[in-house]
């Protein structure tokens, strides 16, 4: 009898997501065939600045609680409507629901115009702008900052090439830094030897149509994959508007700057820079250990965009000093996965403490909207939130550090001491914590949710005696940006 | 993937599971790198050889050809890079003076 209604109930249950499949289907189709675009980027802000095809936007808040503005700094491959995918699924807007003051760096669609432009013009010149131009607004010291992908690259750039820059914190996430471990997209310019300029188009820039085709390298089955798991996932409205956001962000890359192209390939790809610390902006050297904030790096693998490998080790070269044991600024590796936990530097040299601990949750992407998406979003903006408040340039630990092994926990972000160094020399040290594992607002456990912090050293000496490249930094400017629709504008869709 | 997924998609995650790893590496291989590194080559020089000649025609007739159009718009992006920046470091500037002026905010 049982079999029987199990039987039943699975008829039903097949017969009605078949009916919902092609109600989806034929919504699908529909909204593709007539060019009805998804509905993205849809945050309430306003734009405070532009220069070019670069703007600031400054999203609205109804209550900021966190003193420090937060900057986004975006990269220069992608939109940046997946920090700001859709209501309820949206970095941005869990920000802004944090209390924090979030403004976004947007840098438009590259054209001729753009094309003579060069890493050090988004450096030295739109990152300063914007910060002066944050400051101008909420009459504050300093801003956080937090590049994603290409951008983290940018903010790195910016905070080593400047080492008074008034930034708070540095936070990164899904930064490439190891581009050896990139796959076939910087192997073409790295082992094949293939020149950025062989792919310029009439702009001068790199089409968007090439860098979308050296994405779909990364992962040659996704396509065929997508398909598949669209198909079976067809019935749920929820996943169909996420694959229908994702989708449309996955293919919708902006062309990449011409000048900037060579510069990229000889100094990420063939010299691997931001591993052997041999960064430049224009004639500068600008070593990564100078970077003194307190950083933050964020990873969640896998992406199809960011191979295994080519985040993992972005806190290892920062201004790292293990001879200090009582440096107070630190820096954290915070990652969405327990493969990743730990400092990713495998050298025996560079090895500064075991993984804070292993856990095997399920795996994690931040473009999905999941549950896990929801507790990488509540964890990061937690990290951030403690490094806004309070005065003072770098915050001290909020950890209660205990005699006890980590261990899953129901507490909100208790610390756990993990590991102590084993002799003087060794300054380095870390603690492992865990983020809410119940929160009333998301009403899900953390499973994705640890962390490791590390000491960030002083400055080495050569960095102290070295002037900033860019005195004099801007502070006020007066008046208000022009209001902007909450939904984005039809060439950004 | 779970026991109670389909049937078509527990074939389908078997054959994904061993195509897709060895597509993976075959794209990752130096030789995949080096072959798609000669046809971009080959393509760019396609196209910059009919520009060539496409540019040669315009000429006999005395009129401008279209990678003409495209030395002019190249500077003309040079000269609007060197604008925004101007622009840019004069705001810096001014902003600077301004701080220095009033004290910081």
């Amino acid at each position: 009898m049982t079999s029987v209604q199990d039987r039943w109930s699975r008829l039903r249950e097949h017969i009605g997501r078949n009916a919902l499949r092609i109600r989806n289907g034929v919504k699908l189709a529909g909204d593709s065939t007539l060019g009805r675009p998804p509905q993205v980027g849809v945050s309430a802000k306003s734009v405070v600045w532009a220069e070019g095809r670069a703007e600031l936007w400054r999203y609205h808040s109804q209550s900021v609680e966190h003193r420090v503005p937060l900057l986004i700094v975006f990269s220069l491959f992608s939109k940046n409507y997946i920090l700001d995918l859709s209501l309820g699924n949206s970095f941005v807007e869990h920000l802004v629901g944090a209390g924090f003051d979030v403004s976004m760096l947007d840098w438009g669609i590259p054209d001729e115009r753009d094309a003579e432009n060069l890493l050090g013009d988004y450096v030295d010149d739109y990152i300063p702008s914007a910060i002066a131009r944050i400051r101008g607004l909420t009459s504050a010291d300093e801003v956080n900052g937090l590049g994603y992908c290409f951008g983290g690259n940018l903010t790195f750039l910016h905070a080593a090439h400047h080492v008074d820059s008034p930034i708070r914190s540095l936070t990164v996430m899904a930064t490439p830094v190891d581009f050896t471990r990139m796959g076939p997209l910087t192997d073409l310019f790295g082992p094949a030897g293939l020149e950025a300029d062989d792919v310029l188009d009439d702009s001068g820039n790199v089409p968007a149509s090439v860098i979308s085709r050296g994405f779909r390298l990364l992962t040659p089955t996704a396509d065929v994959a997508r398909v598949a798991a669209l198909w079976d996932r067809l019935w749920s409205d929820e996943y169909v508007q996420g694959y229908r956001a994702m989708r449309m962000w996955a293919v919708d890359h902006i062309p990449f700057l011409g000048a900037a192209a060579p510069e990229s390939v000889r100094m990420f790809v063939r010299e691997n820079a931001m591993l052997t610390d041999r960064l430049h902006v224009g004639n500068d050297a600008v070593p990564v250990r100078d970077i003194r904030v307190p950083f933050l790096t964020v990873l969640a693998k896998p992406r199809p965009h960011h191979p295994a490998g080519g985040s993992r080790a972005a806190d290892r070269p920062v201004g790292l000093d293990r001879q200090d044991a009582a440096a107070p600024r630190r820096r954290t590796h915070w990652s969405g996965s327990g493969a990743d936990h730990g400092t990713h530097d495998h050298s025996p040299r560079h090895r500064l403490h075991p993984p804070a601990f292993r856990l095997s949750p399920p795996r994690l992407d931040i473009n999905q909207g999941s549950r896990r998406d929801q507790c990488l979003k509540q964890s990061s903006s937690r990290l951030l939130a403690r490094r806004s408040a309070g005065p003072g340039r770098v915050r001290s630990s909020t950890f209660e550090p205990t005699t006890s092994p980590p261990r899953w926990s129901e507490r909100p972000w208790t610390a756990y001491p993990r590991w102590t160094p084993p002799r003087s020399t060794t300054s380095s040290w870390a603690v492992g914590f865990r983020a809410a594992s119940k929160d009333s607002t998301w009403g899900a456990t953390s499973p994705c949710s640890s962390a490791t912090t590390t000491c960030l050293g002083r400055p080495s000496p050569a960095t102290a005696r070295r002037p900033c490249r860019r005195p004099g930094w801007p502070c006020t400017r007066s008046g208000q940006g022009r209001e902007m629709p909450t939904s984005p504008p039809a060439w950004r869709r | 993937v779970t026991s109670t997924s389909p049937l078509w998609r527990q074939l389908f995650d078997q054959v994904d599971g061993a195509v897709t790893p060895r597509a993976e590496a075959l794209v990752r291989t130096a030789e995949f790198a080096k072959g798609a590194a000669t046809l971009v080559e080959l393509r760019t020089l396609a196209h910059a050889n009919v520009l060539r000649l496409s540019a040669r025609f315009w000429h006999l007739l005395n009129l401008p050809a279209g990678t003409d159009l495209l030395k002019v718009r190249t500077q003309l992006g040079a000269l609007d890079r060197e604008a925004r920046r101007l622009n840019v470091r004069l705001d810096l500037a001014e902003q600077s003076a301004q701080r220095e002026r009033t004290g910081p905010p």
